[in-house]
């Protein structure tokens, strides 16, 4: 793939995104006359962009669009919100294309099909531009059907066969009975000349023609169409007769059979899709014809054309024969071989009609055998082919002339593309790769920084030299320093603004609502907002799920909103906004809320909990219920939502980036979703415990504080211990109990436990363990394969002085 | 390239589209003026129009194969009036 095309694909990716939005925006808001611009100019761009490649199809449907828009923008057209689904249907319609181009680097030719269905809806909604749009849009041009299963061809076609000349229908009859054979129907435009195209060049480079016909109908008047046999001359005539015929409205009308692959055909036509109806040909159709005599096939035919088809394939032959005399010939075989080249040399100029070459070549024959050396006849051949060929290249270079003047465009387009580029070209687009691998080495330097402390107390300790010890702890700090800055920086780098999922929105909340019947104001706050690209991606689908729901579940219908008293459009409010070290996202709606009533029956009814749970439970805890899995009440099971896969899948994507959901519901005043988030993902903070004698590390952002607690504070209450700390009564777990480790915990000195309280599911748990170590940074590795099932531990972590440090996940632990 | 004479139009080469208007007015002031296509390799689809509406008397029909296949299609031999 080329440079400028991966350049086109970027480009119009953003240049797509702003579309979409922009399009959303506008439906909002009719009036913002500025907005319209907006869009106008950027598929205005596009469809020059593209039009510096082979993608017809796209030129085309931004071409249709940007009719359209310019109608709009001059007041021709009011804005409707049919024009909004269409405008958006092109939009995904091109954004389809660009992931083919990206893909395949070309776009697939049934593409064709739909480019100019849309095209022709895009101009049926244009009635200002396109008065006439609606019946030419059902007209016989624009019918391109493939009618290749179809028994009976089309009476339109049987009339139009019939002017084909008998020996012509004749020397058709195998191509048609094997089903090869394309009708072609071209009507061009009547404003085709102005566009730059010249239909009748088009037409003579079609591939494989065998039979033509031109007519004269009448411009822009595809009614005429049908009956253009009887028509045609009347046409001509009033013509010829109007002293104000003007010359540059397109009357023609071509009619050509050709032998070609109809994807050929079609790919030939692709700048003209909706103009010309490409009919393959049924086999019955030369049967329709009358009977023919031997004397029309060989008295009548004007085989020039076909002559001239075959003129490639007889130079190939001369050159192969040529080639065959230039290999070495053993001389049993050489009169055997020299005599079969003549007969084949004597074939092709029989068929290309040259019998002036029969006579020399018997002659040339008849040298090379007396004397016994191929070159007399090899020199013969050489020189009829070197003949052709100059005859063949000197009717080429004629038809060359037009495209090499279409080059030379393309150049200048191309020349100011870079001109522009050189304008653009601000920020810097890196691999992402390269960002990641840049990342994985500032973690390997963390670690290794981390083990000069190490490093430091051997030298005190083991060595007992303090001087250096010290100078080691300096020079630590000054590269943790730099360490850390350059983490930070590398952070900044993949640091992405929620926008980037907040964009999508807009359609997404325009098009459900359009679904679903519903009016809903969408408030994005916040969109600036960064946190690492990882959180933002791994966030889109649970946000996307969410909108949905409150979409679906949470706002009610205009009518019913209206009884309750609330403005019939419902409000839905995004918010990101950052906060020390997380990124907290609100989505808040005003629709009907959560009723804990129906919650807790619902949970019941599926078993989720237990009666007597049921009457303890207050409502916050009711309406948290929704994240347990299997738990959906929606009613009717819609394609938006309401299939089970609900909230619960939502907080385990939300809790797989270390996130955290809660949920806040009222009847009839909203539902708010907080979902909090860390800013990256990379770098972990632990702290590091030991437990029979083991390191482990417990994730910081659970632990709330850590205590020692003398024997006597705490309370045994039948087989559970708690104390009481800061008027809580927080349940004390012994880790190696839950390790299963066989050994009590360790106590210090003055008979203390150490004890890590640990808040879980807005629970403060005390973990008991034998000692703090210190706290510590790791890049934390997921465990690989089979052990990535051992839910009770996140991952694992490479500490400075190399050994490995295994991280605990408390909230399955405990659970 | 349209070189006019007295009664005879010559086309030559490749024949443009801004040329078609010329040829119209030509056609329309000399209505028993005769063409001479035999050196013209293209015309463009305006000036096809043109020759198909005015049906002037060809004198000679073009050298090139292609043009010439179709020039006799498009414009089958007429009985001059």
């Amino acid at each position: 793939m080329t440079t400028l095309i991966e350049q086109f694909i970027s480009e119009s990716r953003e240049l797509l995104q702003k579309v979409t939005d922009a399009l959303v925006a506008y439906e909002q808001s009719p009036t913002d006359q500025q907005l319209l611009n907006e869009i106008f100019r950027v598929i205005h761009t596009m469809k020059g962009n593209s039009g510096l490649f082979e993608f017809p199809e796209m030129t085309k449907v931004l071409h249709a669009g940007e009719d359209l828009l310019d109608a709009l923008r001059a007041g021709h057209l009011p804005y409707s919100h049919e024009m909004a689904d269409v405008l958006l249907e092109a939009t995904d319609f091109v954004v389809l294309l660009t992931d083919e181009i990206e893909q395949q680097g070309t776009i697939p030719a049934h593409r064709a099909q739909t480019a100019s269905e849309i095209t022709t809806r895009l101009i049926a909604l244009n009635t200002h531009a396109y008065p006439q749009a609606a019946p030419i849009a059902g007209g016989p041009a624009n019918a391109s059907a493939d009618t290749a299963d179809n028994d009976s061809p089309p009476p339109e076609l049987l009339a139009q066969w019939q002017r084909v000349p008998p020996a012509m229908r004749a020397s058709l009859a195998p191509a048609l009975a094997a089903g090869q054979c394309q009708w072609l129907d071209y009507q061009p435009e009547a404003e085709c000349f102005f566009k730059g195209e010249d239909p009748f060049y088009l037409m003579q480079q079609c591939p494989e023609v065998a039979w033509f016909a031109v007519d004269y109908v009448q411009p822009n008047d595809a009614s005429m169409a049908d009956s253009v046999t009887t028509d045609a001359d009347a046409s001509a005539l009033t013509a010829q007769d109007d002293p104000l015929w003007d010359p540059y409205q397109c009357g023609l009308r071509f009619m050509a059979i050709s032998s070609a692959h109809i994807d050929d055909v079609r790919a030939h036509f692709r700048y003209v899709p909706e103009q010309v109806s490409i009919t393959a040909m049924p086999a019955e159709a030369w049967k329709v014809a009358a009977p023919v005599s031997a004397a029309d096939v060989t008295g009548k035919v004007d085989d020039s054309d076909a002559r001239e088809a075959l003129r490639a394939v007889a130079l190939t032959l001369l050159k192969t024969q040529v080639q065959v005399l230039e290999q070495p010939i053993e001389a049993a075989c050489f009169a055997g071989v020299c005599q079969a080249v003549a007969t084949t040399v004597q074939n092709v100029c029989m068929a290309q009609q040259q019998p002036d070459c029969i006579a020399p070549l018997a002659q040339a024959l008849a040298s090379t055998l007396s004397v016994g050396e191929p070159q007399p006849l090899m020199l013969y051949v050489a020189g009829i082919y070197q003949q052709w060929q100059a005859a063949q290249a000197s009717t080429d270079q004629v038809t060359e002339a037009p495209m090499t003047l279409g080059a030379n465009e393309a150049e200048h387009n191309k020349a100011q593309v870079r001109t522009d580029e050189a304008h653009t070209a601000k920020t810097l687009k890196v691999d992402q790769d390269k960002i990641d691998r840049l990342m994985n080495l500032i973690g390997e330097m963390v670690v290794a920084k981390n083990s000069l402390p190490y490093l430091a107390d051997r030298a005190e300790n083991q060595y007992g030299v303090r001087e250096l010890s010290r100078e080691i702890k300096n020079q630590y700090s000054v590269i943790n320093r730099i360490a850390e800055e350059m983490q930070q920086s590398i952070m900044q780098i993949r640091m992405m603004p929620v926008s980037f999922i907040f964009q999508r929105f807009p359609r997404l909340v325009r098009d459900t609502c359009r679904k679903l019947g519903k009016e809903v104001n969408l408030v994005l706050e916040g969109e600036f907002t960064e946190a690492d690209k990882l959180v933002i991606e791994a966030l889109a689908d649970p946000l996307i799920h969410i909108v949905r729901n409150s979409l679906d579940h949470g706002i009610e219908l205009p009518a019913v909103r209206l009884n309750k008293g609330k403005p019939a459009a419902g409000q839905l409010l995004i918010r990101a906004s950052q906060q020390t070290d997380s990124v907290l996202i609100e989505i808040q709606d005003d629709g009907k809320g959560i009723d804990p009533e129906v919650i807790k029956r619902k949970a019941l009814e599926k078993g989720l909990i237990t009666e007597a749970a049921m009457q303890r439970m207050t409502d916050q805890q009711a309406v948290n219920l929704v994240f347990a899995a299997g738990f959906s009440t929606a009613e009717v099971v819609s394609d938006l939502s309401g299939r089970g896969v609900g909230m619960d899948v939502v907080r385990s994507a939300i809790e797989r980036i270390n996130g955290k959901v809660t949920l806040d519901s009222s009847v009839d005043q909203g539902t708010t979703l907080r979902l909090v988030l860390p800013l990256s993902m990379a770098i972990t903070n632990v702290i590091v415990i030991e437990s029979h004698q083991q390191q482990f590390g417990i994730p910081m952002d659970l632990v709330m504080e850590t205590v020692r607690i003398a024997p006597q504070d705490i309370r045994q209450i039948k087989q559970s211990r708690a104390a009481l700390l800061r008027d809580r009564i927080v349940p004390l777990l012994s880790l190696n109990q839950l390790l299963g480790l066989d050994a009590p915990q360790q106590l210090n000195e003055q008979g203390e436990v150490a004890t890590l309280v640990v808040k879980i599911n807005h629970e403060y748990i005390g973990l008991m363990v034998d000692s703090f170590k210190a706290t510590v940074d790791i890049i934390l590795k997921p465990l690989p394969a089979v052990l990535a099932g051992m839910k009770w531990y996140s991952g694992s972590a490479l500490m400075g002085d190399g050994s490995v440090l295994m991280v605990l996940n408390p909230k399955e632990l405990v659970e | 390239m349209i070189t006019f004479e007295a009664q005879c139009a010559r086309l030559a080469e490749v024949v443009g589209i801004e040329e078609a208007s010329t040829l119209l007015d030509w056609l329309q002031a000399h209505p028993q003026g005769q063409l001479d296509l035999s050196d013209c390799t293209h015309i463009h689809a305006a000036n096809l129009q043109v020759l198909m509406v005015k049906r002037p008397t060809i004198a000679a029909l073009p050298n090139h194969d292609g043009l010439r296949s179709w020039i006799s299609a498009a414009l089958p031999p007429q009985v001059a009036a």
